[in-house]
């Protein structure tokens, strides 16, 4: 017997029909919808950005914390949490880097990545990155990090800016010109002061004292002082025979107290101490010659470089945190010997005093800014 | 033999429909920002370059000195500074660590407040290494810069604040 029991009505077939059309339509949107929390790219490049922010834009924590005087290594690698590797100068110059805090960045001394992740990077996810920096006139360009995958990273460019350090260069011509040479005595022992005036250097009336991209700070920045002409008297009668720089030594005065006389005991001086050993060293270059000299006496024929390492004056401030002390006075005595007497590099008794390194153009190189572009990339 | 009984199958099909691409909307529309793909992310690159690199041109590199953007907006008006503008822009956008580098295309003006047109504003073109035809897909930064000059249609030299625009893209 035939009937039409199993037969599909035109009316289900329809109904049915636009439920599947739908169905389908719902179904093909669910991927869309889904697309933006799954995307790592969009993560990466969220993390890359977080990271390019706090590494340009921020100082980092603690406060100095690129002063090895203050926090050694030690110390850094084992608060990973009270620890943030910030490279801005400040917080109020944004970009602008400091080459302390990018030296200690980029040094050997932190493993890669754990130590960076949890004090650059951050994030619950184990990220791997790459982070580059590269300043215009320099041949290398530092780097952390693996090798970049083929794709699949987030990536970001920063451009910023390198705050260098300021050095003095004093010859002939500037010796003259301030009278930093004796002729009151003739003798064969001279003195060269070199003074760090504080107050004027971070509270004075130079706008470069409020400004961190052009600040000569005396506890923080490198100090630079390059001697020419070394061979030159100032007596034409008397010719030069040897000069032999015997010490270094460095004093330290309070503001309100000026600098005494006789002199105190200095703080440190060389010898005995070491000049490359000391804890913050001191790089003695002798006549152009690229290696530095760790002792002294040495004999110098013409010229001679010498750097204090960024911090060496740090712990020599009065103030528990000598970044801003403004009132303490450091003075640098570089003692000559002369196998014979004459008129020579000796400000002792000059009539403008000591050598100011300070915000002179004419006698202080200032610090300048260097342009380069850091690249993050993570994954 | 015809009766009623599939009504019922076409309202169930309709209302299912219905109540699903309802759903879906009301989904959509309150948990997601409809952005071109992933564009807005080079994008935010883009900007973020353009900023930092005007940022960089607006600060002096010593003490007193002026910046070079503010030195090239106030000299502008020869071509060597143009020329310097542009230099100086695509190495800061264009330099990348390493050897590569990379090809951005911008287009630069200024605009600034004529004091003797009713402080209406006027805009110039400062420089450009390329000119926008409308396919491009370009980002927009901006730096305000101080400056001391006469601009053109203006009879007054004043220091005031110029809008120097840059439209920067990647082709």
């Amino acid at each position: 017997m035939i009937d039409d029991t199993a037969n599909l009505s035109i009316d289900f077939l329809a109904g049915f029909t636009i439920f599947i059309v739908a169905f389908i339509y719902v179904a093909t949107l669910i991927p869309g919808l889904l697309l933006g929390v799954q995307s790592g790219t969009i993560d990466y490049n969220a993390v890359a950005y977080r990271t390019g922010v706090i590494l340009v834009e921020d100082p980092g924590s603690p406060v100095s914390w690129e002063n090895p005087s203050i926090y050694n290594n030690y110390y850094l690698q084992t608060n990973p949490y009270s620890t943030r590797f910030g490279l801005a100068l400040s917080k109020d110059s944004p970009n602008i880097l400091s080459v302390q805090k990018v030296n200690r960045f980029f040094c050997s001394t932190f493993v890669y990545p754990a130590d960076y992740r949890s004090r650059a990077v951050f994030g619950d996810y184990p990220y791997l990155f790459n982070i580059s920096l590269q300043f215009t006139g320099a041949n290398t360009t530092e780097s952390i990090g693996d090798i970049l995958p083929e794709g699949g990273y987030g990536y970001i460019r920063r451009v910023v800016q390198l705050k260098g350090w300021s050095n003095a260069t004093i010859g002939k011509s500037t010796i003259t010109a301030l009278q930093q040479y004796s002729t009151a005595n003739h003798t064969s022992t001279h003195i060269f002061w070199i003074h760090l005036n504080s107050t004027e250097l971070l509270d004075g009336t130079n706008p470069a004292c409020t400004n961190l991209q052009y600040q000569i700070n005396p506890w923080q920045d490198q100090i630079m002082i390059n001697l020419s002409d070394l061979n030159t008297t100032y007596n034409p009668n008397f010719p030069l025979t040897q000069a032999n720089l015997s010490a270094i030594s460095i004093y330290r005065a309070q503001q309100s107290q000026p600098f005494p006389n006789p002199l105190p005991a200095p703080i440190d001086s060389f010898p005995p101490d070491n000049l490359t050993t000391h804890a913050i060293p001191i790089y003695l270059y002798i006549d152009g010659n690229s290696t530095p000299v760790s002792t002294l006496p040495q004999n110098v024929t013409n010229s001679l470089s010498l750097t204090f390492s960024p911090g060496f004056f740090y712990l020599m401030g009065s103030n528990t945190n000598s970044q801003y002390d403004t009132t303490t006075q450091i003075y640098v005595s570089l003692t000559f010997n002369l196998t014979q007497p004459n008129w020579y590099l000796n400000n002792t008794y000059s009539p403008d005093g000591y050598f100011d390194y300070n915000y002179t153009p004419m006698y202080v190189t200032q610090c300048g800014l260097t342009p380069g572009v850091m690249e993050i990339s993570v994954w | 033999m015809v009766n009623c009984e599939g009504q019922l199958y076409t309202m169930e099909g309709v209302a299912a429909a219905i109540i699903m691409v309802f759903t879906m909307y009301l989904v959509m529309s309150t948990a997601t920002t409809y952005t071109p793909g992933d564009a807005h992310i080079s994008d935010m690159q883009l900007e973020q370059l353009g900023n930092d690199a005007l940022l960089m041109m607006n600060t002096p590199v010593s003490l007193g000195a002026e910046s070079p953007l503010q030195t090239l907006v106030e000299n502008n008006n020869n071509t060597a500074a143009a020329i310097a503008f542009n230099t100086t822009f695509l190495n800061y956008v264009n330099n990348k660590t390493g050897s590569a580098t990379d090809n951005l295309h911008y287009m630069a003006s200024v605009s600034y407040t004529n004091m003797t047109d009713n402080n209406a504003t006027w805009d110039y073109p400062l420089a450009s290494n390329r000119n926008l035809t409308g396919v491009e897909h370009p980002v927009r930064v901006t730096e305000w810069v101080l400056v001391n000059k006469q601009f053109p249609g203006d009879n007054m030299k004043e220091h005031r604040a110029a809008l120097v625009e840059v439209f920067l893209w990647r082709d």
